[in-house]
């Protein structure tokens, strides 16, 4: 195999297309194989992306946590579209996977504060429900300071 | 986390009682969606670049957003 030199813009892109076709975050070793390069260059391509904030990785690891609107975890929502289930990281990007893979979605979760069970559907680029409110508790400008709180 | 989608305001105004969080924004889940769609509506094209901070602010705009909570600059 060549060890091909690819873009961040090309890394970026593959852990994205892994992420939406298996629900699973790619380790670099998955697509340093699948693009034909180098897993040290992957690595540095995954540091180079969290730092700028394209990209969360598990702290102190090469390991990706976050690529927004995807989680690695559960995180109580789940976004289900094409028979996969999805892990956003928050209420918002359960909304994001949906905005981002374009076919129709159906969000699940507990409310917060009563933990009933909460669902609704995307399609079209409509939601079937008004009656939802969502709630941020950090302002915009401190979300990176600790984005797994946020 | 901290980015959540509630039954009502109801359910916000307890459940930040109950967690000793203070404050933040409550909006329509269509004002989220409509953030969503903006923010990851191109997330898997081959040409996206992260939103710059006015971007981001233009978005909140457009959503209604307009306090200072939403203020990056």
């Amino acid at each position: 195999m060549s060890d091909a030199v690819v873009s961040d813009a090309h890394v970026r892109l593959a852990i994205y297309e892994h992420f939406v076709r298996t629900a699973h975050a790619p380790s670099a070793g998955n697509l340093a194989a699948n693009l034909g390069t180098t897993e040290t260059g992957v690595v540095s391509a995954f540091h180079r992306l969290a730092d700028d904030h394209s990209l969360v990785l598990r702290p102190g690891t090469d390991t990706i946590l976050m690529a927004h609107p995807l989680s690695a975890d559960p995180t109580g929502y789940e976004t289900h579209i094409d028979g996969m289930t999805y892990s956003p990281n928050c209420g918002w990007d359960a909304m994001g996977i949906a905005a981002m893979i374009g076919k129709p979605a159906r969000v699940t979760f507990r409310c917060p504060d009563c933990g009933g069970p909460i669902e609704f559907s995307i399609a079209d680029g409509r939601l079937d429900t008004d009656w939802l409110r969502v709630h941020f508790a950090v302002p915009a400008r401190q979300w990176w300071d600790d984005i797994a709180y946020t | 986390m901290t980015m959540n989608l509630f039954w009502s305001e109801e359910h916000v105004e307890r459940w930040l009682d109950d967690t000793g969080i203070e404050g933040g924004e409550t909006f329509s889940v269509e004002q989220g969606w409509q953030l969503a769609q903006e923010l990851y509506g191109d997330r898997l094209s081959p040409d996206w670049t992260r939103k710059t901070p006015a971007e981001y602010e233009a978005m909140f705009r457009r959503a209604g957003l307009t306090s200072d909570f939403w203020s990056l600059t």
